[in-house]
């Protein structure tokens, strides 16, 4: 598949049939919301379209459910997540502090996911980095508000 | 997780010793044994993961009376009965807040720090 054909099913929210986007937005509000304490609007909203400059968190699904989440942010975003799970303001924040907030948020979203599937799967150690294209259509899409900007939630299944 | 864990951690008047990984968590508990009394570990760890973490740790007696929190998103009640049968106290699930915390912690008879008690 071309990599526009890609671009072109990220552009519309998609719905996969074995993790309801409900359940990934009550995962995400629990977590921004209830956790974080961050304003977050579980509305999908129109789609995110990354930067060079997006943050991009990704953990693998091993086992029965062969899959891969990313959460996808703006660095203004990342900053405010890793300012608000450690205590810090957004100018005391550092890379590292970016780092590990935005690869906790994937393992409690991955994690989360993971206990919507049957079967035995593992969670792969979470892996944040700037944003790469995707080289297959996902299997889930969606776009939330937090903080009043917007994160990207991508779902992957490399087999069923 | 474990700077969130802190974070609520020195909140809550306790003091905290971390370690990146259950090997590491292994070294800290053989040099501050008798100042800990509790552990708080996540599942998914480099290195060591929770559960190998917990074996070790309850294959010694001298850590019979440390309690061990287990902190993760694992909900497979099989993965859950091998952490509790390891000898897993009991389990925070991710994502909680830091009453919850409180919650489990008061379950197994930690103590809150005086100026926290409820």
């Amino acid at each position: 598949m071309s990599q526009s054909a890609i671009d072109q099913t990220i552009d519309e929210t998609l719905e996969c049939s074995r993790l309801p986007l409900e359940a990934v937005a009550q995962m995400m509000s629990d977590l921004f919301a209830t956790m974080l304490g961050m304003h977050f609007d579980a509305t999908p909203r129109e789609q995110y379209h990354p930067t060079s400059t997006s943050i991009q968190a990704t953990i693998q699904i091993e086992g029965d459910w062969k899959s891969q989440f990313r959460a996808i942010v703006s660095s203004e975003l990342a900053h405010h997540i890793a300012g608000a799970m450690f205590g810090l303001s957004d100018n005391e924040v550092s890379k590292s502090d970016v780092f590990d907030a935005m690869g906790e948020i994937i393992n409690v979203i991955g994690g989360n996911a993971k206990g919507y599937i049957d079967g035995d799967c593992q969670l792969s150690l979470p892996c944040v980095a700037g944003y790469v294209e995707p080289t297959q259509p996902p299997a889930l899409v969606a776009t939330f508000e937090c903080a009043g900007q917007p994160i990207m939630i991508q779902l992957f299944e490399t087999s069923n | 997780m474990r700077r969130i864990l802190g974070k609520i951690m020195k909140q809550l008047g306790f003091e905290i010793f971390e370690a990146g990984d259950g090997q590491e968590g292994i070294a800290q508990l053989e040099k501050l044994q008798d100042e800990l009394g509790l552990v708080l570990v996540d599942w998914n760890m480099p290195v060591m993961n929770g559960y190998e973490f917990v074996q070790a740790v309850r294959s010694q007696d001298k850590y019979a009376n440390h309690k061990l929190v287990m902190v993760t998103t694992e909900t497979e009640p099989t993965q859950m009965a091998k952490a509790l049968m390891a000898g897993v106290d009991e389990f925070v699930m991710k994502p909680f807040t830091s009453e919850i915390l409180v919650e489990k912690l008061q379950l197994i008879g930690i103590k809150m720090p005086e100026s926290q008690a409820t």
